[in-house]
């Protein structure tokens, strides 16, 4: 499910109601740590930047208004800004290669599908071949589920030009798939 | 046809897949094909894998909110109570 039925309700509680905060954590949160994920790639630092959006989203809750949008385009426009700010502080092509580098060790999980383990570490590792800017819309459309015209709003783009982005960067990782050796896109 | 026509129709295809709906079969190109298995096996992954990741997180950030929550209030955060020295009076002497 995209959205929850009574999220508006929930955000506005959430400020002084812990469990109204869960519920909003409980459904965000996969969808929140897979697009940091896909944007830095390393699983620790995914964690620790997941852990910041949270706490800015629990911080800034009370500026929240409905009547301007749904939430999950505020949520992710928190996620998109926290990531892009700890890509200022750093240099973002040594970010890039490192999480490449450190993708093969990322999980550590044994008790997992080794097939499910290896198409995600396969599709991870085509991920950070993508530029930063790519990446971003990639994330922002599969894990934010938004509409173009949001994405824009959030990246400063226009609603074209993520349309054509997003077409040519899922085209780019069809071919870094295909010279990965994943035949089914060869 | 150009990238910006294609553009257009994978966005709408795009759209229907993330809202749980079935792309119309007619591909006009193996590459194009491909590109909407991809973008369902992309849509399908979840990175964050094991539960135990989400619960770990879900405490650590708990905790902060409660500890801001703290700062507001003047209230001393449940992971704070244990490093207070309760019910003892300290009393600090200087030697002479």
């Amino acid at each position: 499910m995209t959205y929850l039925p009574n999220e508006t309700d929930l955000a506005i509680k959430a400020l002084s109601d812990s469990e109204a905060f869960v519920e909003l954590f409980d459904h965000y949160f996969p969808r929140v740590y897979n697009y940091v994920r896909c944007r830095v790639g390393k699983s620790d630092l995914a964690e620790d930047l997941t852990s910041q959006v949270f706490e800015r989203i629990f911080s800034r809750l009370d500026t929240y208004r409905p009547e301007y949008g749904l939430f999950a385009p505020w949520v992710f426009s928190i996620a998109h800004n926290t990531v892009t700010d700890y890509y200022r502080r750093k240099n973002p092509a040594v970010v890039s290669l490192a999480a490449v580098e450190d993708l093969a060790c990322a999980e550590d999980d044994i008790g997992e599908m080794v097939a499910l383990k290896e198409t995600r570490d396969i599709l991870l590792q085509a991920l950070a071949c993508l530029g930063e800017r790519d990446r971003s819309i990639v994330a922002l459309k599969f894990w934010g589920n938004l509409s173009n015209r949001r994405i824009a709003e959030i990246t400063g783009l226009s609603g074209s030009n993520v349309g054509v982005i997003l077409y040519r960067a899922m085209k780019r990782l069809r071919i870094i798939l295909s010279t990965q050796g994943v035949k089914e896109y060869e | 046809m150009s990238d910006q026509v294609w553009a257009e129709r994978f966005s709408k295809d795009l759209d229907n897949i993330l809202a749980g709906k079935k792309v119309d079969g007619e591909f006009p190109s193996d590459e194009y094909r491909q590109l909407i298995d991809l973008s369902i096996k992309l849509f399908k992954s979840d990175f964050s894998g094991k539960r135990g990741t989400m619960q770990k997180l879900k405490k650590r950030i708990l905790s902060r909110i409660d500890k801001q929550k703290g700062k507001n209030t003047g209230e001393i955060c449940e992971e704070d109570l244990d490093k207070v020295a309760g019910g003892f009076k300290v009393i600090i002497t200087e030697d002479k």
